[in-house]
């Protein structure tokens, strides 16, 4: 190996470390944020619930927009069950499939999703924040 | 490169510029939707766009549909970075002139890689 390459390999190592130790720094910052994103995701879970209760149709464009965001997020952070999960309920919405069947069965599903949900996320923060404690 | 990342969510933000910036090394100008990033394009002249496509005021279709239609910003090649995985979304993007799709979720420190291969893989074709 030349010494330009080995000097390359050399930089680039160092970049991919002090990479690593941003990306964990962001990892971090997002297991903070996962709470609240999770508590956004239950209020519009629940609103729609309460809509299909009064046999309303629910306004499923913020729920859809919340899941659509976490789906992306949380895998890139390494969340795969969280990304998996609002993937799964985005495409329930987006293509239709969720609103063709009957409202109280909408609503049921909805619950199952949400306790899923919120299972997972809660777990997820835990879990985040005993590795921090570690780690620091 | 000078890449201009028009994208609404801070997280997805925040690690996708960590990821070309420093692991990618390349320049990065943020936007958080469609309209900042035809505001800023004139100034910043970027060498690529990547686009996220569910954003506030103007999303990232109805953005490069734009982009497209303006002799000087027609020829910057433009990429969407998206969790919209759906066959129809994906040809709907390519169909508007964009050079290739990226889906969210995505790998931050092979992001540079993909977005590489995207650019080559459109060199061959054309």
């Amino acid at each position: 190996m030349d010494l330009g390459a080995r000097d390359f390999n050399a930089k680039s190592e160092l970049i991919m470390k002090s990479s690593e130790k941003e990306m964990a720094a962001l990892i971090k910052i997002y297991v903070c944020e996962l709470p609240a994103k999770a508590a956004e995701i239950q209020q519009a879970a629940e609103t729609a619930i309460h809509q299909l209760g009064k046999r309303e149709t629910p306004r499923w464009a913020v729920l859809e927009s919340l899941v659509h965001k976490l789906a992306g997020s949380a895998g890139t952070y390494g969340f795969y069950a969280i990304s998996t999960l609002a993937r799964t309920l985005e495409d329930r919405i987006s293509n239709g499939s969720f609103a063709k069947i009957p409202p109280d069965e909408q609503a049921l599903e909805l619950r199952g999703w949400l306790e899923s949900f919120l299972t997972v996320a809660r777990k997820t923060a835990t879990d985040g924040e005993s590795v921090n404690k570690e780690a620091a | 490169m000078k890449i201009l990342l028009a994208e609404d969510d801070p997280s997805i933000h925040a690690i996708a510029t960590m990821a070309l910036s420093r692991v990618g090394g390349h320049q990065i100008v943020a936007a958080r939707d469609g309209t900042e990033v035809l505001k800023l394009i004139e100034a910043e002249k970027p060498d690529l766009i990547l686009l996220d496509v569910m954003m506030p005021k103007l999303d990232g279709f109805e953005t490069c549909s734009q982009l497209k239609s303006k002799p000087e910003t027609r020829d910057i090649p433009v990429i969407f970075l998206t969790a919209k995985a759906q066959l129809t979304e994906i040809q709907n993007g390519m169909n508007l002139g964009a050079i290739g799709y990226i889906l969210k979720p995505f790998d931050p420190m092979t992001l540079h890689k993909q977005i590489e291969e995207v650019i080559a893989n459109h060199a061959k074709a054309a």
